[in-house]
């Protein structure tokens, strides 16, 4: 961990890319990631628009921005979709929006050119160009009706939108020993109910996962199933408090 | 110490992990509580209920409204579970 420079885009599995960033005070920060395959690139979550500037510079350190055909993004929030409008700009023509039918409807009104991949209507997968698939996987009301995750089946990553995200003050990169608490205060406040956190959790059984890649926080690469089961049992949400 | 101890201990743990043990640790005793390297609760310093409201506020002043919101719903539902009354400052919080 020490030795990883965070100015720069950070490889966390072949081809895979953290362009995030280090150095705010903030607690929530947010964690963009690139994937790229042969000449063409996915863009998971680019990010809000105080943090263009840090995102774009990682970005064009590893790859011509016109390789990008794809941005996903598992919701519709500023701080992963709000630079959207200004990467359009560099990116060029030929990119279309990943994302849920739900989240489209809103996602729409930043303005965006490109077209969108509606993920619910297209079997819940995306083929590159190499024929490479990465598959989404359904997590409604965590914390949005219309959320998903994405997983790639070739590095095992799984790029978990909110979920498994945390408030870190004292961030890293990587998980770290106490990641488990700032991910249940996170949890406890933005998700609904532990009936539907389960629900979510029960999706990933099965399925082999060498990193959870969340879009705030830090990266889980230690025992992931850990904090699947850490969050399986969370007794999340505030509904029944008042 | 009194019932209030998991509640406290609740709260150390979280803080670990929200703000890094190092800030956690240099906040505890003002507020009167005696931990040991890991952050379990050695002792504290009066009654528990007020013990967790100063600790509570102390993070709070000091980091800001996120440091107390980040154990609020742990500590609401802990306190329910146990039948004990909550510090004055998640009243207001």
């Amino acid at each position: 961990m020490a030795d990883l420079e965070l100015d720069r885009a950070v490889e966390i599995a072949p081809g895979v890319y953290w362009v995030g960033f280090d150095g705010e005070s903030a607690g929530l920060r947010c964690n963009p990631y690139l994937i790229l395959d042969g000449d063409e690139a996915v863009f998971i979550e680019p990010g809000s628009v105080p943090h263009f500037p840090i995102v774009l510079r990682k970005v064009l350190s590893i790859v011509d921005p016109r390789r990008i055909k794809t941005i996903i993004v598992s919701h519709q929030d500023p701080d992963l979709c709000a630079a959207i409008p200004r990467f359009e700009e560099i990116i060029g023509p030929d990119l279309k929006i990943a994302t849920h039918s739900r989240a489209a409807i809103l996602i729409q009104h930043y303005g965006l050119r490109s077209p969108f991949y509606h993920v619910d209507q297209n079997g819940w997968r995306l083929r590159l160009k190499s024929g490479r698939e990465l598959k989404f996987i359904f997590a409604p009301y965590l914390h949005f009706p219309g959320m998903f995750m994405t997983y790639d089946p070739v590095t095992k990553v799984l790029f978990s939108g909110d979920l498994f995200g945390a408030f870190s003050y004292d961030w890293s990169l990587y998980a770290g020993e106490y990641y488990d608490e700032a991910m249940k205060a996170f949890h406890e406040n933005y998700m609904p109910a532990r009936e539907i956190l389960a629900r979510a959790m029960a999706k990933l059984d099965g399925l082999e996962i060498s990193l959870i890649a969340p879009q705030h926080g830090s990266i889980i690469r230690d025992n992931p199933r850990r904090y699947i089961d850490i969050l399986r049992n969370l007794d999340c949400g505030d509904y029944m408090l008042d | 110490m009194d019932a209030y101890k998991d509640l406290i201990a609740m709260v150390v743990r979280r803080e670990m992990g929200v703000l890094g043990p190092e800030k956690t640790l240099a906040l505890l005793p003002e507020a009167g509580v005696t931990v040991d390297q890991k952050g379990e609760i050695l002792s504290y310093t009066g009654p528990g209920r007020e013990v967790l409201d100063k600790l509570l506020r102390l993070f709070g002043e000091r980091y800001g409204l996120w440091a107390v919101l980040a154990c609020k719903i742990a500590v609401l539902k802990e306190a329910a579970r146990q039948n004990l009354a909550l510090p004055d400052v998640l009243a207001t919080k």
